[in-house]
Order: structure tokens, then C-alpha cells, then sequence
């Protein structure tokens, strides 16, 4: 089970880590905003041919490109669009969990999260 | 350690978080600032990056459940939310209202991990004060406006008389007939069923919704299993009707998204109480806290925080880690503080074991290799480290923007502040204490530098005022320059202020220059003038700043032109912590002398020195080069007491003497008589200062008498003992490499010891000079000439102080590049100028064996003038005629020897020279 984690934030970034480490993800790759997650993604898929990853776990609001436009982006995409996604943020704008769920997310995780509510959310993912 | 489920605690990670709060916080008040000065044309990515600023910080304070920094967060992100999306248009209340907010974030952080309590309501006030004020503009405009998002504060109030109860009013008794293939499949695929009660009145006519929209908006986010609303139509019910939603939104979302209150739905299924209590405590509780929670926390869910156990789960991932790109890593300062003591520690060891191995280790070259890398590493880590503390004077002078903002608005002025040179680093220390003093500065530039908007309309200038810092390295110090385009300073205002006080005597005040009364605001005691406040002069407290600059080893020099403003100038040196200064002895005591304080050491002739030392106004003086330089001795400051050896006597008596001309006859040493041998001297004794050591003070010079110079030496400086700390001659110790325990001296703090007023110096000498100018009035003045010539009976001279050295060249020797002529001295190319180039003469003879070229000083580059023959050095008085025969670059005639000579202008023949060099460059 390859995870591609994207926060632009150091901390939730190795906070996520640990807790799906402690949950038996031990595969995992960081991204810091949605453009080196995308950029990710695509030299995966250019050198294996295959899904590059099991699972994105994104935030929301993040420099250069959102997890809105990465959700949207990897939605759009033929083979990308049938990796999980679960968002991870703070955002409860309603217009924007709209647009999220539009474009279909596997899971809606609230920061702050805990081991608990990952695993649950992973659960409802399908992953675990 | 795990629980029993596997879970993870980030209870360990807490410092991570809170660190990067702080950093947040910090980019953040910039970006607020910026928003204000741009305001509506504030450009989205100036916007995006406080939002996500904010954000992150709401995000961090939720994971080490921070509760009242995540609450105000969250109120400054509505408030930015609604400018991000062109709802709220910035201005300085908007601003005023998110810098309080900061302001309060800020000491919320500084609370962390202490008392969590922390008083918000007036700035949660206000922000919600700007939101208000928005939706009553929209509503003045006549369009109607939802409430805004996540504001549970208001739906409360809409919500209390309806249901007063709670769920069971919606829920109780009720069933809901469910298509059991459907339920179960959203069971299947873990989506949360939920009972949604949707009340026509509140939820969709208050909002402008009709129904459907609200069906579409359930259908965005989930499945609908079960919906009353035909019923309702049907039966005219008049109050709402159910729904029943599969989804994967949490409660609080599901709430957001259908801006329906929590209280009007419920999980239905039983297999969801757990996971609702998991959510409740993971989520982001202040949604749910806003309105009644719906399900009873069944017990403190004290469980799932599971305890880590690190070396189970740690051998995550490396090579996974292609995007962790830090390239900064978070340290203890308290580590690397430890880490720099030691490495000066290193350092004196190294030194010991140095001079060690000199003395004793002379024919091992294996050791000697092995000290020389020893020797290299130490100093490669020490000045690593030394990199290490190093922090951009941004960190500090960035705060600065803010509080020029406040106090001009605080004054009803206007200014701008404008930094330059932000990435300039300075060692962590130094930066922190030049907080105080800066601070001061920048206050005094906008309480009485900068003028009102109306009086700087009068005075023809920009409404707005500017202050600028710049900041630069140069030459192992920091440059800060604050200037401000203001009013100025008012010398003949700190004058008489100066004067008032006391601080100067009557008789003083016609000789000071403007600058010189300017200086005066720095002395101590014109700070405790009040009155200076409300004039337009500045000095409040400036003795205090210089004081703190100074004991940063630092300089500090006030430059205004008044009515156009102040500049100060700050030179600070990069780090406190290792000092090269040089090593000097007196008496039986060594001590250190910062070497960025010694502009020249003086070795005094012993048989000139009654020619070079002098009194005047009371103190014991140097004259060097036309300039009286005062002269304190190490000796008498510190009180040591010093010891003679008296001719013939075998014992050492104390010396008394207490200035340095007592010890000198007035007779030079050649006119003694051979009754003393020159070697049982005691002029000659070593303990007879022979070295004066000329010290920085400002702008002010003075002489220190010292016996012995040794080398100089990178010291490490220790810190005073508490005791002994308040000694003002001594700015610290230090080890030197052979052990020895020494005091670095402080040099302002000897001038203070020692009572120096060089203003009283330079006014003695001004009446001396006076004197002498009349004197040599009278007589012609003496001058060195060196005699020169192409041909004969055409002789020029040149004053021999004028000349840095002579060469005789073979003109073999002379290289010709595009008519140019260069001759190699010392491996450089030294261009040559013919005399003829400059004044009428014969051209110099280059057929000839040998010529000479003179090299004048002041020149910038290595230039030479030829000449064929160097006829005489030659002493004279003779004043010299000029007529209009004279090429301009000729002082005047003399007559010497049978010669008739031109004297050449030196600084006319270097100008000359310079130009063109210069133009032979451009022309090249």
C-alpha cells in the first residue's frame, strides 16, 4: 500500500505519518503543495506504467496548488482518478466540501486528527 | 507502547506544532501589514498566504488542543476568508481589528504549554464586529445575505425558542422506512446514516432556499435513503420535514454543508456511537460546542490517546523520503549556546596544546601535521558554529514595521517604513540586544523626527514620511543605518537644553560645531529632561542607547540636517562571543584590547618622547601627525602598582612618577653624559611605557600607555563574574593559549573611568594651533624637497613627505602598450607618467642607462612619475614665488644651490595624474 501524503505543513505531514505507521502504512511519500504532488504522481506513473499510489491523503490550502485543484486534477485524470482520495484539513466552508464531494472523495477527515479518527476514516476509505 | 487498537499518540510531536505556530504567527504580521498598506488592491497571494497562515495555525492549535488560540484563529479566518473571496474589502479597521487578533494569537502562543486560559472576547468582538458590519452593508444595499459560515453564535439564537429540548423532540419515537439493500450497502461502503430533521421556516425561508435546492445540496455530499418532503407537501405540514442521508461528511460538516443546525440530526444507526465519540474528540469541537452536542459523550474517551512507542514504528520509510527537501533543521538555541561555549573551550585547548607543542615539539613533523589539521579543524567547527547562531536582521528589524505603523498611528502621522539589506546576519546575541536601543531610535524618528502631515505639506515635502534602515556587513561589522526624511535636530535647541541642564559649561557653547551640539543629546542626564518631548528635537534617552551600543562593542554616530531629516548610523560587530583583540602587558599584567576598538599602536622613541607627549587641560597628550591625541596610562587607570628598577640597585622601587614627560630630561639621549651607560638607563628600563595603543571612542581617539605589545590573538570572551561585573574597565576575560587567565578591557568604559573630555583637548589645542599659525607666520615654514630633473638648469622638486619612494629604472625595462608605458615593480604593472605630460619640461632622456621614477603619494593606483636625474634631497625656508610664467601645477619658485626649482603641487600633480589614468582607462 503505497500513501501519498500532501500537507504543506511539516508537522501534519510527519503527525499523518506516524499515526498510518502505527496503523501498518509503512510506504509512504510526502508531498509539500498540490503541484509536487501532481509532478509525483505523473513521474510514478512514467516509470512503473502503474498506479503510482494506493492512496492521497491532502490538505486543503496549500501554496501553488490547492488539494481542491489536485483533487480536481487527479480526478480529471484517466488513470490517476481511481486512486482514493481522502482530504485532511480544516476547511469547512461549505461551498468548498461541495465542490470536494462533486468530485468525490473517499473520505473527509477534520483536522485535528488522531489515530483513531484516521483509522476510522481509512475504514470508510475502503483501505483498511 | 501501542494500545490495544495500534493507535499512535502525537502527544510527543507537541513542540513540533507549537513551533511552527510561532513561525506562522510570524509570517503573518507582515502580510497583514502589507494587506493594510495595499488595501483594496491587495493582491490574492498576498491574501492566500495570511489565510494559510492562519489556517495552519487553526490546524496546529487543534492538534495540541489549544482550544482559545484555535477558536480566535478560527474567527480571523472567517474574517479572511470573507476578503479572500472579494466579500470584504481590507481597510485599517479590518486591519486593526486582525492585528489585535494577532497580537492576542501572539500571546496565546506564548502561553502554550503554561495556563491555557487566555481572555479573547474583545478581540473575537471585533472581528465579528467587521463581519456585522458587512452583512449591514449588504442588507443597507438591499440584497439579503446568509448568515455567515461557521458562525454558530448567531444560529443559536434562531435556534433556542424553537428547540428548547434537544434531538428527542425531532427524533423521539420516530422511525424511518429504509430500502434495506440501499442501508446496507452504505452500511458496507462506511458512510455515517444520518436523520436530518430540515425546518421550512428556518433552514430554507430564512436562507432563500426552497426545498429542492436543499435535496441537491444533500445529493452534492451523499445519498438520500429516506425523505418525508412529499408527506409534508401533502399533508401541509407546516413545521419541516425528514431526510435520511448516507455520506461520509462528519456531523459538524454535514452541518456546514446544509447550514442546518446539529441539533436536528442524528446518527441513526447504532454501530455509529462509537465512532461519534471517536469524532467528537478528534474533530474540530468547536463546531459542535457552538450548538448542543448532539449524542452524550458516553464516557471521557480517555482511551484512544494510545501511548508511542517510537522503535516500533520508526523504520518508516527512506527511501520514500524524496520530497522531505528540509533544508533547515529546529535546534535548542540552549544546545547550540552549549555547543559554542564548548567549541570555545576547543578553542583555548587547542591554543594551550599549540604553544605546547612549539615550545617543546620541534623535530616531529608527524606531530606537527597532526597539530596543523588539528589546528584547521577546530577552527572550521568553531566557525561553523559561529554560523550556526547567525540570524537575519529581518527577524529583528521586521517587528519593526508594525511598530512604526502603531506609533504613527497612535501620533496621526503618516509614515513608511522601508528595510533594506534584511538578509543580513548577525550572530543570535548581538541581534537580541539590539532590540532596546533600536527600538528607541526608531521611536525618537517618529516622535520627534518625523512631522505631522500638515507640517510636512508646509514644508513642501511628501505627506507621508519615510523611515529607512539599511543594513550591510562590512569589514566584520554590521552596518544599521536608521535615517528618516523628518525635521531634524535642532542644534542650537540641544543646546540650550544642554545648557539648561547643566551639562555644559558657558564658556563651551560659541566653540562647539553643529555637530558637536547635536553629540550632546548622547550625554548621560539629557535624557531626564521631559520637556524635550514636546519640542521638535530628539534625545530622549540616547545616552541609554549609546550606552547598550557600546557595550556591544559598537559604535553609534548621529548625522541630521535639519528640516531634512536624521540619519543614525550603527556599527556593530557580527558576534560577542570570540574576539580577535590584541595582547599588551603593563606592569605584571596582561590584558586583552579589542581589536576592533585600536585604530594604530605608537612605539615612542625613549629619547623622543618629551618631544611627542605634552600637557594640556589637564591631560598628558600625544602629538601625532598635527593632531594632540590624550594619554592615559593602563597603570594609573587600573591603580596597579608599578616598579622600577633604579640604576646600580639590585631591587625594584615602586614608581611614582605619574606622567610620562616627568621621567624625560628635556635633553635627547645622545646629549647625556657617559656617567650612565646607555644600558643602566633607566629611560631605557623595560617597565617604562614605550607603547601607546590608540583607541576608538566614536568619533573620538585616545591613547592608552601600555609596556609591551604582544600578538594579537582570537579570544573567547568569558563573562564577568556577578561580583565583579560592575568594574567598568573590563568588558570580560579570557584564557590565553598558554593558560594564562587575562581581562579584556573595555575601552569605553576606561574613557569613562579616566574622566576624558576631549572636547576641552581639542579646544586647548584650537588656541595652540592659533598660537603656532602665528608663529609660523613669522617664519617660513621648513621643507624637505627633493630635487629632480630631465635637463639641466630645468630643476622641479617635490616635498619629500610627499613621496612614498623613489626607483631607478632601466628604461629597458619599460613596457609600451597603446603609448602607454608601464615598468613590472614587485610582479605588478606600474603605469608611468612622463613630467612633460603634466608641465612644460624636456621630455626625460629614455635613451639614457638608468632613470628614476617617483612614486607621490595619495594616488589610488601604483603610479610613477619618470625623471632622468635625482640631483639632491635638500632642507629649506625659503618661501616660494609664484608668477604667471608658473604652469598651474607649480606651488612657486625657489632658488637653492644655484638652482632655480618649481615646486610641484603634489595634491595638484596626484588630481592630474588621477585623471588621467582614468581617462587612459576609458580610452582603452
Amino acid at each position: 500500500m503505497k500513501i501519498l501524503i500532501v500537507d504543506d505543513k511539516a508537522s501534519i505531514r510527519s503527525a499523518m505519518k506516524k499515526i498510518l505507521a502505527g496503523l501498518g502504512f509503512s510506504d509512504i511519500t510526502q508531498a509539500v503543495d498540490g503541484q509536487q504532488a501532481w509532478d509525483t504522481l505523473e513521474d510514478g506513473f512514467k516509470k512503473t506504467d502503474q498506479l503510482p499510489f494506493d492512496l492521497i491523503i491532502s490538505d486543503m490550502e496549500m501554496p501553488k496548488m490547492s488539494g481542491l485543484e489536485l483533487l480536481r486534477a487527479v480526478r480529471g485524470h484517466d488513470v490517476f482518478k481511481a486512486i482514493p482520495f481522502i482530504m485532511a484539513t480544516t476547511v469547512t466552508a461549505r461551498e468548498i466540501i461541495i465542490q470536494t464531494m462533486c468530485l468525490g472523495v473517499q473520505a473527509y477527515i477534520i483536522k485535528p486528527f488522531n489515530s483513531a479518527v484516521v483509522e476510522l476514516k481509512l475504514k470508510q476509505a475502503g483501505i483498511l | 507502547m501501542s494500545d490495544d487498537s495500534g493507535h499512535v499518540s502525537l502527544d510527543a510531536m507537541s513542540s513540533e506544532f507549537i513551533a511552527e505556530i510561532k513561525d506562522d504567527l510570524a509570517s503573518l504580521e507582515p502580510d497583514l501589514l502589507a494587506m493594510e498598506e495595499k488595501g483594496a488592491d491587495v493582491d490574492d497571494d498576498l491574501i492566500n498566504h495570511a489565510f494559510r497562515s492562519i489556517h495552519s495555525i487553526k490546524g496546529g492549535a487543534g492538534f495540541i488542543d489549544f482550544k482559545v488560540l484555535s477558536d480566535l484563529s478560527h474567527v480571523m479566518e472567517n474574517v479572511l476568508m470573507q476578503v479572500r473571496e472579494k466579500k470584504l474589502v481590507i481597510n485599517s479597521s479590518i486591519v486593526d481589528a486582525l492585528l489585535s487578533g494577532f497580537d492576542k494569537m501572539k500571546l496565546m502562543a506564548d502561553l502554550i504549554g503554561t495556563d491555557k486560559t487566555c481572555d479573547y472576547e474583545k478581540e473575537k468582538a471585533a472581528l465579528e464586529q467587521v463581519l456585522l458590519d458587512k452583512d449591514t452593508d449588504i442588507k443597507k444595499t438591499g440584497t439579503k445575505k446568509k448568515a455567515p459560515v461557521a458562525e454558530p453564535s448567531e444560529e443559536k439564537i434562531e435556534y433556542e425558542p424553537v428547540n428548547p429540548v434537544g434531538e428527542s423532540l425531532y427524533f423521539k419515537g420516530q422511525t424511518f422506512l429504509l430500502d434495506k439493500k440501499r442501508l446496507e450497502n452504505a452500511l458496507d461502503s462506511q458512510k455515517f446514516i444520518y436523520a436530518v430533521f430540515i425546518r421550512f421556516k428556518t433552514d430554507l425561508d430564512l436562507r432563500k432556499k426552497n426545498a429542492d435546492a436543499m435535496i441537491d445540496d444533500i445529493k452534492s455530499i451523499g445519498d438520500i435513503l429516506y425523505s418525508s418532503l412529499t408527506d409534508a407537501q401533502q399533508t401541509q405540514e407546516k413545521d419541516g420535514f425528514y431526510c435520511v442521508i448516507s455520506t461520509i461528511l462528519d456531523l459538524p460538516l454535514l452541518s456546514q454543508v446544509l447550514e442546518i443546525h446539529v441539533s436536528q440530526m442524528t446518527l441513526v444507526d447504532k454501530q455509529f456511537t462509537d465512532c461519534e465519540t471517536i469524532l467528537l474528540k478528534g474533530a474540530a469541537s468547536k463546531l459542535v460546542s457552538g450548538g448542543r452536542q448532539l449524542l452524550p459523550r458516553a464516557k471521557e474517551p480517555t482511551t484512544f490517546i494510545a501511548p508511542y512507542e517510537s522503535s516500533e514504528n520508526s523504520p518508516v520509510q527512506s527511501a520514500t523520503g524524496a520530497f522531505q527537501t528540509a533544508q533547515t533543521l529546529r535546534i535548542n538555541v540552549d544546545l547550540i549556546s552549549k555547543l559554542m561555549n564548548r567549541a570555545g573551550e576547543l578553542v583555548l585547548s587547542r591554543n594551550q596544546l599549540r604553544s605546547f607543542m612549539e615550545s617543546t615539539v620541534k623535530d616531529n613533523t608527524r606531530a606537527v601535521h597532526m597539530m596543523q589539521s588539528l589546528d584547521m579543524v577546530t577552527t572550521d567547527i568553531q566557525e561553523a558554529i559561529m554560523r550556526m547562531r547567525m540570524q537575519p536582521v529581518i527577524d529583528l528589524l521586521g517587528k519593526y514595521k508594525r511598530v512604526v505603523r502603531d506609533i504613527a498611528r497612535r501620533m496621526s502621522k503618516k509614515v513608511d517604513f522601508v528595510l533594506e539589506g534584511a538578509d543580513v546576519e548577525v550572530d543570535r546575541n548581538v541581534l537580541e540586544k539590539l532590540a532596546n536601543p533600536v527600538t528607541h531610535l526608531i521611536r525618537n524618528c517618529i516622535d520627534h523626527g518625523i512631522e505631522t502631515p500638515k507640517e510636512r505639506l508646509r514644508m513642501g515635502k511628501l505627506e507621508t514620511g519615510t523611515i529607512r534602515i539599511k543594513a550591510f556587513h562590512q569589514g566584520g561589522h554590521v552596518h544599521i543605518i536608521i535615517s528618516d526624511d523628518g525635521a531634524g535636530i535642532d542644534p542650537q535647541l540641544v543646546l540650550s537644553k544642554a545648557f539648561e541642564n547643566g551639562l555644559i559649561a558657558e564658556d563651551q557653547i560659541d566653540k562647539l560645531t553643529d555637530k558637536q551640539k547635536v553629540d550632546l543629546i548622547f550625554l548621560p542626564g539629557f535624557s531626564t529632561s521631559q520637556e524635550i518631548t514636546d519640542i521638535s528635537g530628539r534625545g530622549v534617552g540616547m545616552d541609554v542607547v549609546k550606552t547598550n551600543i557600546s557595550r556591544l562593542r559598537g559604535v553609534i554616530e548621529i548625522d541630521s540636517v535639519q528640516g531634512q531629516g536624521t540619519t543614525v548610523h550603527l556599527i556593530i560587530p557580527l558576534t560577542l562571543a570570540i574576539v580577535p583583540s590584541l595582547i599588551v602587558r603593563t606592569g605584571e599584567s596582561k590584558f586583552a584590547i579589542p581589536q576592533a576598538n585600536i585604530k594604530e599602536a605608537i612605539y615612542l622613541e625613549p629619547g623622543k618622547i618629551h618631544e611627542q607627549v605634552g600637557n594640556v587641560a589637564g591631560y598628558e597628550v600625544l602629538r601625532l601627525r598635527e593632531q594632540l591625541i590624550p594619554i592615559l596610562r593602563l597603570r594609573n587607570i587600573l591603580g596597579l602598582k608599578t616598579y622600577v628598577q633604579p640604576p646600580g640597585k639590585e631591587e625594584s622601587l615602586e614608581e611614582k612618577r605619574k606622567a610620562i614627560a616627568d621621567r624625560r630630561q628635556a635633553s635627547p639621549p645622545e646629549q647625556q653624559t657617559d656617567q650612565r651607560s646607555q644600558k643602566n638607563d633607566r629611560r631605557e628600563n623595560v617597565w617604562d611605557p614605550t607603547y601607546v595603543i590608540l583607541l576608538k571612542l566614536g568619533a573620538n581617539v585616545f591613547g592608552l600607555c601600555v609596556d609591551e605589545i604582544y600578538d594579537i590573538e582570537e579570544v573567547v570572551v568569558e563573562p564577568l563574574n556577578e561580583c565583579i561585573r560592575h568594574l567598568k574597565c573590563f568588558a570580560g576575560a579570557t584564557i590565553l593559549g598558554d593558560g594564562d587567565v587575562i581581562m579584556i578591557l573595555d575601552v569605553p568604559g576606561i574613557a569613562s573611568v579616566a574622566d576624558l573630555k576631549f572636547d576641552s583637548i581639542k579646544q586647548a589645542r584650537l588656541k595652540q594651533d592659533q598660537k603656532e599659525l602665528k608663529k609660523a607666520e613669522k617664519k617660513g615654514e621648513v621643507k624637505d624637497l627633493i630635487i629632480f630633473c630631465n635637463a639641466d638648469k630645468e630643476y622641479f622638486a617635490l616635498e619629500l613627505k610627499s613621496v612614498s619612494r623613489l626607483e631607478p629604472i632601466r628604461p629597458g625595462d619599460i613596457h609600451f602598450t597603446d603609448k602607454l608605458k608601464y615598468v613590472e615593480y614587485n610582479r605588478q604593472a606600474v603605469l608611468l607618467f612622463s613630467l612633460e605630460e603634466f608641465v612644460p619640461a624636456v621630455p626625460c632622456d629614455l635613451s639614457a642607462d638608468q632613470v628614476f621614477a617617483i612614486f607621490p603619494k595619495n594616488i589610488s593606483s601604483k603610479v610613477g612619475v619618470l625623471a632622468s636625474r635625482i640631483i639632491d634631497t635638500i632642507q629649506t625656508d625659503e618661501d616660494l614665488s609664484k608668477d604667471a610664467a608658473c604652469s598651474e601645477l607649480v606651488l612657486g619658485k625657489l632658488f637653492v644651490k644655484d638652482m632655480m626649482v618649481q615646486v610641484l603641487d603634489q595634491k595638484k600633480l596626484a588630481k592630474a595624474i588621477e585623471q588621467k589614468t582614468v581617462a587612459k582607462k576609458e580610452r582603452r
